[in-house]
């Protein structure tokens, strides 16, 4: 057997930082969600309180049972029967958005520079390079995002430089006026229940280097993407105003299209698609990581690499056949809907269920 | 760690690099299988434009001739360096697909910057088929719109009257010189909609006319373009035609001021030249050409800021406008003495007081006549007063052409350039 796999403090800020903010980067559902106007950075950072409430079952057992995963400490609390069926749910749940990931990847390469390349082929690739990655397991994970991660945020910040000219700061005025309070909490709300990375990191807990930082790693992650997805949100709300940000399939990719400065820093948007699939094999590749731990523990395996070859030919099949028959994005009824109620049941009800039990149980747990 | 230097590690080595140039080689054999796009299948589009006949939808594009730069070309020769070829179908696409059954090279929009639209087809509303431009990955969001004055795109487009071998690039450098004179507009796709979708603010494009060259020998083409003036939408639909002087007002109020000019009258009353010592060998200037020296000025503007608010003052709302503009004195074409503060200060106040009357006429104009908000002060009453705009935001274009303006100018001459006396003056008299 192999010895434990750790990653450090700042590896697994990076690792979910980028696991975060690579939807923002892409479709960014953000901007039609409610008020759904010019005041979607409050709700953006309303949805900070929100996404700590969401995740404060999961933080809470992962602290407590440090060294356990989430399917563990699950199986613990709820006893061995239900335990393992939670724990072929969370597999279906995680699949089902690996499944996702990959298709809007294929999405977004088909529909920006490579139109008539078939789905099939770059899905072919962004699995294989992510089971590859998934082998090395997570301290290549750790160590990959490490290089690749601030280079994404680079490419931000660099989009955002140059693309300030096109900036008309009248388009995000007046601030609250057209929009309630209640409106602002429902998109905060909705935003909140759009990141699902919570689990994620509970599934990599015991692998933490020091897992009493625990906290301030989510917060911080947490913090960083919020402040990259305001960021991409007023770049394409100011630049491409509100109507047409919400028409946009890839927002951000439209903006970075517009960029052109002293007309010679032009047409860079294939560097976006360039960091976008980077994040976007992270993004997958720890997702399938995670899969297959969850699969080795709830199934009593002795390794999670059994796994990884029979899931992405899964995924390869059903990934392409979603992509062949939707557009993902651009149809987003009824996955976004499906995305929507199964992150609520994932995140959130499933973790308070256990809570409560663990509340009961506490005393003969300790046993 | 430190690298193992066994022979079982050394092999190990080897293979590692082995596998890593089996990875790489494909990255290279490999680019682009599908999506490449060899120069000659292609036919790179300059300027597209767009009509309608009927049901029909004509699509023009104009297509650069691949060939290769012979030295000493003459110049007869580098006008054909682009085609023209037109397709006709249900739909803009359509129209656009049917160019393959005419045209050998299939049509490539990624570096098309111009798109001209008949005005017929204007008339008829636009909004819709942009849907097309604005979906498609190859065409470009930052192309230029125009509206073709009375006439049909395809006869806007082949004229080239500029130095510009491609008419396409000529059209799209005439659309850039907006900074030096706003009395054309520059506005792209993304730029109208965002205009189109605030419902405080109407869109506005370029115009593009045919003029026929006069006054000049010259045995080039017969006519040249002219991208003066500004066509007006109401909603997606063309509403009018901006003249010289309005569309100068919508750039200027608007803030796209660049470095455009000023011609004013000079001020009447300025203090005379008494400091300066004249020269004797000069005067033989007689006084009655003195007297018909026209008192003119130019100012040319280098910096340049704009404010705009929006009141509601006893139930009416007033919009104003600061115009605070900075700059050199281009020409003087009177007989005052610039070398003086009182007099410059005379004179940048005559300029305030003519760039303010002319836009006040302007906005004026552009306010009774058409009843449409082209500059956007929906979005800034929008922003001051939100409560109130909700009762007048169905109505505003009424509510617009009612309101009040107000508009104030400052000048600031900070150079008078390489001169400090007008030709038409002697010094000391």
């Amino acid at each position: 057997m192999k010895e434990e796999q750790l990653i450090s403090s700042y590896q697994a800020i990076l690792l979910i930082t980028v696991f975060r903010i690579v939807i923002a980067f892409s479709y960014l559902p953000a901007v039609n969600t409610p008020p759904g106007n010019q005041d979607i950075w409050i709700s953006i950072i309303l949805s900070i309180p929100w996404t700590i409430a969401i995740s404060f079952p999961i933080l809470y057992l992962s602290n407590k049972f440090s060294n356990l995963t989430l399917i563990e400490y699950t199986e613990k609390i709820l006893g061995k029967a239900i335990g393992k069926i939670v724990g072929i749910a969370y597999a279906v749940f995680l699949l089902f958005y690996v499944i996702t990931f990959v298709a809007i990847l294929s999405e977004v390469l088909t529909s920006t520079i490579f139109p008539q390349t078939p789905s099939w082929i770059l899905i072919l690739i962004l699995l294989i390079t992510s089971s590859y990655i998934s082998f090395k397991g997570l301290e290549g994970l750790g160590r990959g995002a490490e290089i690749f991660v601030p280079i994404i945020f680079l490419v931000i910040l660099t989009f955002l430089i140059f693309g300030f000219n096109l900036f008309d700061f009248n388009e995000l005025l007046p601030i609250l006026k057209d929009s309630t309070f209640s409106q602002i909490n429902i998109g905060a709300r909705d935003i909140a229940f759009k990141f699902t990375d919570i689990i994620i990191l509970a599934m990599f807990v015991p692998n933490l280097e020091n897992r009493k930082e625990l906290n301030k790693i989510f917060i911080r992650s947490l913090l960083i993407s919020m402040l990259v997805l305001i960021i991409v949100v007023l770049c394409t709300q100011l630049s491409l105003g509100i109507e047409q940000t919400k028409h946009a399939d890839f927002p951000f990719f439209t903006f970075s299209r517009l960029i052109n400065l002293f007309d010679f820093i032009q047409r860079i948007e294939s560097i976006y698609v360039m960091a976008w699939t980077v994040a976007n094999v992270w993004k997958v590749s720890g997702y399938l990581y995670s899969l297959t731990i969850n699969l080795k523990q709830t199934l009593n395996s002795k390794s999670n690499e059994v796994y990884i070859i029979p899931m992405s030919i899964l995924i390869f099949i059903l990934s392409t056949i979603l992509k062949n028959n939707y557009s993902v994005v651009g149809v987003s009824q009824p996955l976004q809907f499906l995305l929507y109620f199964s992150s609520i049941a994932f995140m959130f009800a499933i973790p308070c269920i256990t809570l409560i039990v663990y509340f009961f149980r506490r005393k003969k747990l300790r046993e | 760690m430190l690298r193992e230097t066994s022979p079982e590690g050394r092999s190990d080595l080897m293979k590692r690099r082995i596998l890593l140039v089996i990875f790489i080689l494909p990255v290279i054999i490999f680019t682009g299988c599908w999506d490449q796009r060899e120069l000659n299948k292609i036919g790179i589009v300059t300027a597209m434009g767009i009509d309608k006949e009927g049901d029909e939808f004509i699509v023009t594009v104009e297509v650069i001739k691949p060939e290769p730069v012979r030295a000493g070309s003459s110049v007869s020769e580098s006008n054909d360096r682009v085609t023209y070829t037109q397709g006709r179908g249900k739909s803009v696409f359509d129209a656009v697909r049917n160019i393959t059954l005419k045209f050998d090279r299939k049509a490539f929009l990624s570096h098309n910057s111009i798109i001209i639209f008949g005005e017929d087809f204007a008339k008829d509303g636009i909004i819709k088929y942009l849907d097309l431009i604005n979906r498609d990955q190859e065409t470009r969001e930052t192309s230029y719109l125009l509206v073709a004055e009375k006439a049909k795109s395809y006869e806007v487009m082949g004229i080239n009257a500029g130095i510009e071998e491609i008419p396409g690039r000529y059209i799209q450098q005439l659309v850039e010189n907006e900074v030096y004179n706003v009395s054309s507009l520059k506005m792209d796709l993304v730029g109208y909609l965002r205009d189109y979708y605030n419902v405080g603010k109407q869109p506005i494009i370029g115009k593009i006319s045919i003029l026929k060259k006069e006054n000049l020998n010259d045995n080039g083409s017969k006519y040249e373009l002219s991208v003066e003036g500004a066509s007006i939408f109401n909603g997606g639909r063309l509403s009018g035609y901006l003249n010289a002087d309005e569309t100068e007002c919508v750039n200027f109020i608007k803030g796209n001021i660049g470095n455009s000019i000023i011609t004013f009258n000079n001020p009447e009353k300025v203090p005379s030249d008494g400091l300066s010592t004249s020269t004797p060998r000069v005067g033989g200037m007689p006084k009655s050409v003195g007297k018909d020296i026209k008192q003119q000025s130019v100012f040319e503007i280098e910096e340049s800021k704009v404010k705009r608010d929006v009141e509601i003052v006893d139930g009416k709302i007033l919009m104003k406008v600061n115009i605070k503009i900075r700059g050199n004195l281009a020409e003087e074409s009177g007989d005052i003495d610039i070398s003086k503060r009182e007099v410059i200060e005379a004179v940048e106040e005559a300029c305030s007081k003519q760039l303010q009357e002319d836009l006040k006429k302007n906005f004026e104009t552009i306010q009774r006549k058409y009843k449409l908000d082209v500059f956007g002060f929906g979005q800034l009453f929008h922003i001051r007063y939100p409560d109130e705009w909700k009762n007048v935001k169905d109505n505003w274009a009424q509510v617009f052409s009612e309101s009040d303006c107000k508009i104030e100018v400052e000048t600031h001459i900070h150079t008078t350039n390489l001169t400090n006396t007008p030709t038409g003056k002697e010094k000391g008299k």
